[in-house]
């Protein structure tokens, strides 16, 4: 059950906000950037909606990319959900910018997975590489993946892989949380989400060797 | 082909491009990969700011909806509390009226201090119903039945005074107060029904703030 799952680290989503995520866990890659998004936080916790802004530009794209290979096309309607959430429980979250985003993230799993159940179905990820790259050809998804700017085809074949791979890979890659927040996220251990992102890592590279690199044609 | 398979990434390596997708750092042998997870976690795209206006608009609804909560919960602690005088009252005179009148009546002389079956706290309550029944200036107001009312408007008035200093014009506003605006017959009339109604009773208000017990000295 996804609801327990993620009620293991943080409660419902009425506890979650007393969360208190340990600070500077990854304080080594602290960047200016971060330093920036910490006192963004720190105001828009006081209600400063420029600094709220800030932090919407900078988790925003990360949770819709998450919530796209969980939800699918509704993923942008999942994610205006959890900003509802994100925005009024703001002030009594405690915590640093990346416990800020795992704490948002956390939100954002909990809509998705309300959405799936009152969908009364499956998420969208569970099938292999080869079923969702199909309807574009896979070689043509693999291909455009390369291209720094395919963020969807990577997308896309990141959704591929079977969910516990897709999701690890996704919160560690794309939201950018380390092993022990993105466990938290999903309620698991961080020993088993580091296995499932380095699975999930071998079944993407095993399916770029078998697809041609780019600038080369098919023939070769 | 594929008749050479795939360089088996080590774990190191998969951490390593776990970690650094963002900071672009190519791993070796799979710059591939590397190029795929920096794309799937490039800069934000326009379209997926979409929903940055309704987000800040939410953001300013719950600071305006939890500006109003800060002062609100004071003054529904106080209609509350009144309301659950009124009540337990009315229930323990329902429940426990018969012991409540013997008392009253003196019917029960030897049984008063043995204090029968009924639990403190209903003898407690009951002990406050008998009390305002004695009151000569309520029942001209209210029927027999209607035993509550009294401490109800009591609390009210002290709930009123109390809050008389600080929130004045919400007082009148709230309908807690409705019933004590009624018996009072006009809301400017409220302070000095109260003033009435607090000044009449110095024995029993011995909770009511910054009220000296005249009657005991």
């Amino acid at each position: 059950m996804p609801r327990v799952q993620s009620a293991a680290g943080f409660g419902d989503s009425g506890e979650i906000s007393g969360v208190v995520w340990s600070p500077r866990r990854s304080s080594a890659g602290k960047s200016i950037a971060d330093t920036g998004a910490e006192e963004a936080l720190t105001a828009a916790r006081r209600g400063d909606e420029a600094a709220f802004r800030a932090l919407y530009r900078d988790v925003q794209p990360k949770l819709l990319r998450y919530l796209q290979v969980l939800v699918g096309a509704d993923a942008e309607d999942v994610a205006s959900d959890a900003w509802l959430q994100i925005a009024r429980d703001l002030g009594s979250f405690r915590g640093d910018v990346d416990g800020f985003r795992g704490w948002a993230t956390t939100i954002a799993r909990n809509r998705a997975m309300d959405h799936l159940r009152r969908q009364q179905r499956r998420p969208v990820v569970h099938g292999t590489v080869e079923d969702v790259a199909e309807p574009a050809g896979p070689e043509d998804t693999a291909q455009a993946a390369v291209d720094s700017v395919a963020t969807d085809a990577a997308l896309a074949l990141i959704a591929g892989l079977p969910r516990d791979q897709a999701e690890a890979v996704l919160l560690r890659v794309v939201v950018g949380l380390d092993a022990k927040a993105a466990a938290k996220v999903l309620g698991k251990r961080p020993g088993a989400v580091r296995t499932a992102a380095h699975r999930g890592l071998r079944t993407l590279a095993a399916h770029l060797e078998a697809t041609p690199p780019p600038g080369q044609t098919p023939q070769e | 082909m594929s008749d050479h398979r795939f360089r088996r990434i080590s774990r190191r390596t998969a951490e390593r491009l776990l970690r650094d997708a963002h900071g672009r750092t190519r791993a070796t042998g799979h710059e591939r990969l590397s190029d795929l997870l920096a794309a799937a976690s490039a800069p934000a795209r326009d379209r997926e700011l979409a929903g940055e206006q309704a987000a800040v608009v939410a953001f300013r609804d719950a600071r305006l909806a939890t500006a109003p909560q800060r002062r609100r919960p004071r003054m529904l602690k106080i209609a509350l509390a009144n309301v659950l005088t009124v009540k337990i009252a009315a229930v323990a005179a329902a429940a426990a009226g018969g012991i409540a009148l013997a008392a009253a009546a003196g019917t029960l002389p030897g049984q008063r201090h043995e204090e029968p079956a009924p639990a403190a706290d209903t003898n407690v309550v009951a002990t406050t119903s008998v009390t305002t029944k004695d009151k000569p200036n309520s029942p001209d107001k209210k029927p027999d039945n209607s035993a509550s009312p009294s401490p109800s408007l009591k609390g009210l008035c002290q709930a009123y005074t109390a809050g008389a200093g600080s929130e004045h014009g919400k007082a009148h506003e709230n309908p807690a107060f409705s019933a004590l605006i009624t018996a009072a017959g006009g809301a400017d009339k409220v302070p000095a029904f109260c003033a009435g109604q607090l000044d009449d009773k110095p024995g029993k208000s011995d909770h009511s703030p910054g009220k000296p017990t005249k009657t005991e000295r």
